[in-house]
């Protein structure tokens, strides 16, 4: 089966990755064989080119991707990278990950990814602007509230989602919050959407601790990563009662053996955060020594939590893991020879798609709101969440017990089964 | 570059536009970075003018000149009513649309403002004659309409009859069900309860939001009220259900007075049987202008606009006055208010409350579920004093009114869904 598999042009990291999981869950799992082989093929991969009139008049030519991987249980959803490093491989590989996520929080979502290959960094706000707004003009006949709908990933923010919802509502002559999820309140975005990926992770971890008897208060935590996702992750669990020792950006991290200050974590996220200010991922003033980011994943901690880019932990740097538990933050920090090698240590893995998926379940919340136009108190929202996370937990942990495998196999398995139940009864078109 | 003024209004014709102009630069020395977009608030989005011919009952043709204008949908969708009226302007369909523009923002809805009419006078046609006006302009209307670019809802000489057949005319237009095309419909095409009394109720939330910063009770208070029509009536009743006191009221066939208290669902069965409060038994009538110095705590104007004025602002013996008719207190009479240290909860938070419910009714038609008349009664006043908050704070803060405080927390929110969404393309 996997050899008829789509194969993305050039680097297919994040995909080839999938497809080795997927075939491993395969072979525990009740599946249906004829629809199956939809999760192997991305249901449409778009590329678009993409000029933009740069500040000094020239115009630069950029490439963007868009690729839904699934849409069986529902319109596709996902978010929209800005990086120098995207690739048709990593979309996809991305997408098909939203499509497990989806599935296993059951939420009526497919998987989509999408991204340009760019370094926000180095453009104005203009030329971002203008390179956001072609790229939405390029996908609207194929994203749409009901068709497709975009969220940030890394490099991009609530502004670059404001400019798709203005640009989408624009094309099409009415106002469509629903098209992105990640948008200013002002536009219809969601309370208590900015660290909700943060808030899902430590409340999954706090869950999951409970019931494996982990150590819990003044556990300590190490994160990879200072975006979105690493800070948050870090309020919140310093917040909870967790020691976070260890914080880092891609120059390098810091590390307090006592625990960093929660107020100054605090200040940082605020910083970043809630100005609307691309986040600098800052680390000045939290105190602390300097260590190098592999320093930062070999520190003897509870709890290691990559947040930043995929394949973070990898065959170089696995045997130098000091953590008893890591939590995959970022989509696919974690390469599949890797994870063997951490099992073999002993070291227990919470995957990705189970770990993040407290930023989809806010996007979920963000697109009911839409959909509907009534818009919830911020505890409602959290409340939600709560509930979202602590299910999904349940139905993983009770089908690793099960199929007597890791969280992963667990995790897989519980989606690839819904997603192919849903393909089975809606059948093959025409 | 400063924008020309628009060439499609003549500065001697300039009207009401002019006035929410005025409104608009007394308001910019308040909003900071922001104050450089305030131009977009001075230019509407889009004017559309119809012609609207129909067959009158005898068989000939008459024009009528229709309007619909979007002055600015940053937040969100246009929304506002439909007037009918013979003394309509483009002028006055701009002005109001863009005060539904303040209205919306001020209470944050998820709305923009927007305003149509038609330059008709309703009771010199017949009912047939008027569907066929409404019908016709909702067709021509119909390529700026829907409910995801505008939605009316009724105004002057329109009402939830022309609101079913708006919503008819569309849906049959467009091949589908769209009951969210228009808001202050029938409940049995898509309406929503609690519509009847939505703006007296906002009008008594905002009111005891005021009174809760001033640390005056609701309870044993004193309420006099300036028109018993839809909105004075259910203020009227909803105090009285708090514990106050209504010891004035009046409409436009006179005013009674009882210091002892008067029984608001009393009056209305009088009302009902009478068509108006003279001769109500349970009061003593008093001339209609005495009801401005009638001592009380709370003071609601819920009938014509510009009632209070130099004339009678002083003799106001009020701590609050909730506005719950549009513009009724004029400029100077604001002045004087506020120097006397009264409470002026403005018309664009105060009587709010029908807009709302309108919102309230356009969500249950996306969802196609309704709410019962508890849930929006609870969900209008947690959306009222989220709005009274966020401009009492303002108004602490820059030491303003409350009604400087609505236009800048309104223009704030527009001017900062402008600066998100940026300048397309």
């Amino acid at each position: 089966m996997l050899r008829n598999a789509y194969r993305p042009p050039g680097d297919s990291g994040l995909w080839d990755h999938f497809l080795e999981r997927l075939e491993r869950t395969l072979r525990v799992s009740r599946i249906h064989p004829e629809t199956v082989e939809y999760l192997t093929h991305p249901r449409r991969t778009v590329e678009v080119s993409l000029p933009v009139k740069m500040d000094d008049g020239k115009v630069s030519f950029f490439t963007g991707y868009r690729v839904v991987h699934n849409i069986t249980k529902g319109t596709a959803c996902g978010g929209v990278r800005y990086h120098p490093g995207v690739t048709m491989g990593q979309t996809a590989g991305l997408a098909a990950l939203m499509t497990l996520k989806a599935a296993v929080y059951n939420l009526p979502f497919g998987g989509s990814a999408g991204g340009i290959i760019v370094n926000p960094g180095a453009l104005s706000s203009r030329e971002l602007e203008r390179l956001t707004r072609r790229y939405a003009s390029e996908l609207v006949e194929v994203i749409g509230p009901e068709e497709d709908v975009l969220g940030p990933d890394v490099g991009t923010d609530a502004q670059v989602m404001a400019w798709f919802m203005d640009t989408y509502s624009m094309n099409t002559g009415q106002t469509v919050p629903g098209v992105v999820t990640g948008k200013p309140a002002t536009l219809g975005g969601t309370l208590g959407k900015d660290d909700a990926g943060g808030q899902g992770l430590v409340i999954l971890l706090g869950e999951l601790a409970r019931r494996q008897g982990w150590p819990l208060e003044g556990a300590t935590i190490a994160i990879q990563g200072f975006g979105q996702v690493g800070q948050a992750v870090a309020l919140t669990a310093a917040r909870a009662g967790f020691k976070v020792v260890a914080v880092s950006n891609s120059q390098g991290g810091i590390y307090d053996p006592n625990g960093l200050d929660v107020a100054a974590l605090e200040a940082a996220y605020t910083q970043d955060f809630e100005t609307h200010h691309h986040p600098r991922h800052r680390l000045q003033g939290l105190g602390g020594r300097s260590i190098s980011n592999e320093e930062l994943l070999a520190l003897p901690v509870d709890y290691l939590v990559p947040a930043a880019l995929e394949m973070s932990i990898h065959a170089e740097n696995a045997a130098n893991i000091g953590a008893k538990v890591v939590i995959e933050g970022a989509n696919g920090a974690i390469t599949p020879e890797t994870e063997a090698i951490l099992q073999r240590r002993g070291i227990t893995v919470v995957p990705d798609i189970l770990a993040g998926g407290g930023g989809l379940v806010a996007s979920y919340l963000e697109w009911v709101q839409d959909l509907t136009m009534f818009f919830w108190e911020e505890s409602e929202v959290r409340e939600r969440l709560r509930e979202s996370v602590v299910v999904a937990l349940e139905s993983v942990l009770d089908r690793s017990e099960k199929l007597e495998g890791d969280l992963r196999l667990g995790a897989y398995s519980v989606a690839v089964e819904r997603v192919n139940e849903a393909s089975r009864l809606r059948g093959v078109y025409p | 570059m400063k924008s020309e003024p628009l060439s499609y209004l003549s500065s001697e014709n300039i009207g009401p536009w002019e006035i929410y102009l005025e409104q608009v630069d007394r308001v910019t020395p308040y909003l900071g970075k922001l104050a450089v977009l305030v131009d977009h608030l001075k230019r509407p989005k889009r004017c559309l003018i119809v012609d609207v011919p129909i067959h009158l009952d005898d068989g000939s043709v008459a024009y009528f000149e229709g309007y619909r204008v979007h002055h600015n949908t940053a937040r969100g969708p246009a929304k506002g009513g439909v007037r009918y009226h013979p003394d309509v302007t483009l002028s006055e369909v701009m002005a109001l649309a863009a005060w539904m523009t303040i209205k919306n923002a001020a209470v944050n809805l998820p709305y923009g403002g927007g305003k149509g009419g038609i330059r008709v006078d309703p009771r010199k046609l017949s009912p047939l004659e008027i569907e066929r006006l409404t019908r016709r302009y909702t067709s021509e209307i119909g390529i700026i309409i829907g409910p995801d670019k505008d939605i009316p809802a009724p105004d002057m000489g329109t009402g939830p009859r022309e609101m079913g057949w708006m919503m008819d005319t569309y849906s049959m237009n467009v091949g589908r069900t769209a009951s969210g095309v228009v808001t202050g419909k029938p409940i049995s095409v898509g309406g929503s309860l609690g519509r009847q009394d939505a703006t007296g109720r906002g009008v008594f939330v905002t009111a005891a939001a005021a009174a809760e910063k001033i640390g005056l009770p609701v309870e044993g208070s004193r309420v006099v009220v300036q028109g018993f029509g839809n909105v004075g009536n259910a203020a009227a009743r909803i105090f009285h259900d708090a514990g106050a006191k209504v010891v004035a009221l009046s409409d436009v066939t006179g005013a009674v007075r009882n210091d002892a208290g008067i029984d608001p669902y009393d009056v209305l069965k009088w009302v009902s049987v009478h068509g108006g409060v003279r001769g109500y038994p349970g009061a003593e009538a008093i001339p209609p202008s005495e009801l401005f110095e009638v001592p009380c705590e709370f003071f609601v104007p819920a009938a014509l606009e510009k009632q209070i004025t130099e004339h009678n602002a002083w003799k106001i013996q009020a701590k609050i006055i909730a506005e719950g008719a549009n513009g009724p207190t004029t400029p100077t009479a604001d002045d004087i208010l506020n120097e006397r240290g009264i409470l002026v909860v403005p018309d664009v938070v105060a009587n709010a409350g029908g807009v709302t419910v309108s919102y309230f009714e356009w969500v249950q038609d996306f969802n196609s579920y309704f709410w019962t008349e508890a849930e929006i009664n609870q969900k209008l006043e947690r959306i009222m004093r989220h709005a009274f908050e966020a401009v009492w704070q303002v108004a602490q803060d820059k030491h303003v009114s409350l009604r400087t405080a609505a236009y800048i927390v309104a223009a704030t929110r527009v001017l900062e869904a402008r600066a998100l969404r940026g300048l397309y393309p």
